[in-house]
């Protein structure tokens, strides 16, 4: 009986052992940091940890809810084919992508578009055209040559193809498709974005010929607070204000342009190669560096959804920029357009817009005729 | 005008230029999704 005792509890013993074993393997295997329910590290650069805190000391101990519960909220996982990205099943931030996408975004684009158009015939209204109020002298002096003309258009002509198929492609379901039908409709925004992606190029061509061309002469001075301070002789009649080559407002519309068509074009290029480039944390590591507090660790799919609002609200912007000089230089100003049509202007459009710069030129001309001589006697 | 006509010009050769240099990337952007990647 003793014996059978002992063998009994060796055998309870032995048992024990096995299933403890067993449950410590088990127990190992699922929660180990390569066990099958571990939250996994990023395996690849393009990866990195959850952006949501994920409660794993209880996993699939409630029949997978944390688990589930965590790939929600965008979990990252670990995958064996070449696509990182699949690594992660939901991210919930592409919720939010959309309804700012079909939502403040559309919204107060189209505000934005609405009011630039208001303001300007509100200002038309009330200012009427600016005239040339000597008169036209009838006499010119050339303000752009060849090349600076054929930059401006380079650069203008593709911006207003960027423009159209990018509001096509921000308002073309809701403006365009019930207007034409689907059919037609899904014709222009594939012929479209083959527009927009391509005549980027030249519009990237454009934007480094007009930044090399006019960057020296669009540098402030002092007389651009004087031009400023005067609303630059825009509100009131017989005021004009000093200034260059270009004046305060030429400045401030240049530097938009470059700043803003550098930005339309890097987001850009995040855009045309998916995936490539990881902008957005870059940069929020340099601006974070300036005192923000913006997160770095963005996802890649996160990444081209930033790229996508930026590069939508920043194009946006840039139209209601460009309408405002589109109206300046062709209804609002009386002489202004032939500066890039023939690149010739009145003398007295110019001494009234840039007395300092037809100053100058007048002065140069002059010496150079003085410096031929007379003409000589026949 | 010259200087417009010009600059239309140069807007489709860079264009077309681009389209067909990028032609062979874009051919492979389903490599994105597949293998994470594009050929370059």
């Amino acid at each position: 009986m003793r014996r059978e005792s002992r063998g009994l509890l060796r055998l309870t013993l032995a048992a024990s052992l096995v299933l403890a074993a067993a449950f410590a393997g088990v127990l190992w295997g699922l929660l180990a940091p390569n066990g099958v329910l571990a939250q996994q590290p990023a395996p690849s650069a393009g990866q990195r940890g959850p952006a949501n805190p994920v409660p794993n000391s209880q996993l699939r101990l409630n029949g997978g809810a944390d688990m589930w519960r965590a790939v929600r909220q965008g979990i990252r996982g670990r995958v064996s084919i070449p696509d990182a990205k699949a690594a992660q099943l939901v991210q919930s931030q592409g919720d939010n992508w959309r309804e700012i996408r079909n939502g403040p975004l559309v919204r107060y684009g189209s505000y934005m578009l609405a009011g630039i158009v208001a303001l300007l015939a509100l200002f038309f209204f009330l200012r009427g055209r600016i005239r040339v109020e000597h008169g036209l002298a009838g006499r010119t002096i050339t303000r752009f040559n060849f090349v600076e003309r054929f930059a401006h258009w380079l650069l203008a002509v593709s911006f207003v193809i960027l423009g159209l198929t990018g509001l096509n492609i921000t308002f073309g379901k809701a403006v365009v498709l019930p207007v034409i039908g689907k059919p037609a409709f899904a014709a222009l925004s594939l012929w479209g974005k083959y527009l927009h992606n391509y005549v980027a190029f030249a519009f990237v061509v454009g934007l480094v010929l007009v930044l090399l061309l006019w960057i020296a002469e669009n540098i402030p001075n002092t007389y651009d607070v004087k031009w400023l301070l005067k609303g630059g002789g825009l509100f009131t009649k017989g005021t004009h204000p000093p200034a260059r080559k270009f004046n305060a407002g030429q400045k401030i519309l240049f530097w938009l342009v470059i700043l803003g068509g550098f930005s339309l074009i890097l987001s850009g290029l995040d855009l045309l190669f998916p995936f490539e480039m990881a902008m957005f944390s870059k940069t929020f590591v340099v601006l974070n560096m300036l005192g923000t507090n913006l997160p770095t660790d963005i996802a890649p799919i996160h990444e081209m959804q930033l790229a996508t609002i930026w590069h939508a609200a920043m194009g946006l912007f840039m139209i209601v920029v460009i309408l405002g000089h589109i109206y300046i230089g062709t209804l609002g100003m009386e002489g202004a357009f032939d500066a890039m049509g023939t690149g010739e202007v009145d003398v007295n459009w110019a001494r009234e817009h840039h007395p300092i710069w037809a100053d100058e030129v007048e002065a140069r001309q002059t010496a150079a005729g003085m410096s031929r001589g007379p003409a000589p006697a026949e | 005008m010259k200087a417009f006509l010009v600059s239309l010009v140069a807007i489709a050769i860079i264009s077309f230029g681009a389209a067909v240099v990028l032609g062979t990337i874009d051919r492979s952007a389903e490599d994105v999704y597949s293998t994470g990647s594009v050929r370059h």
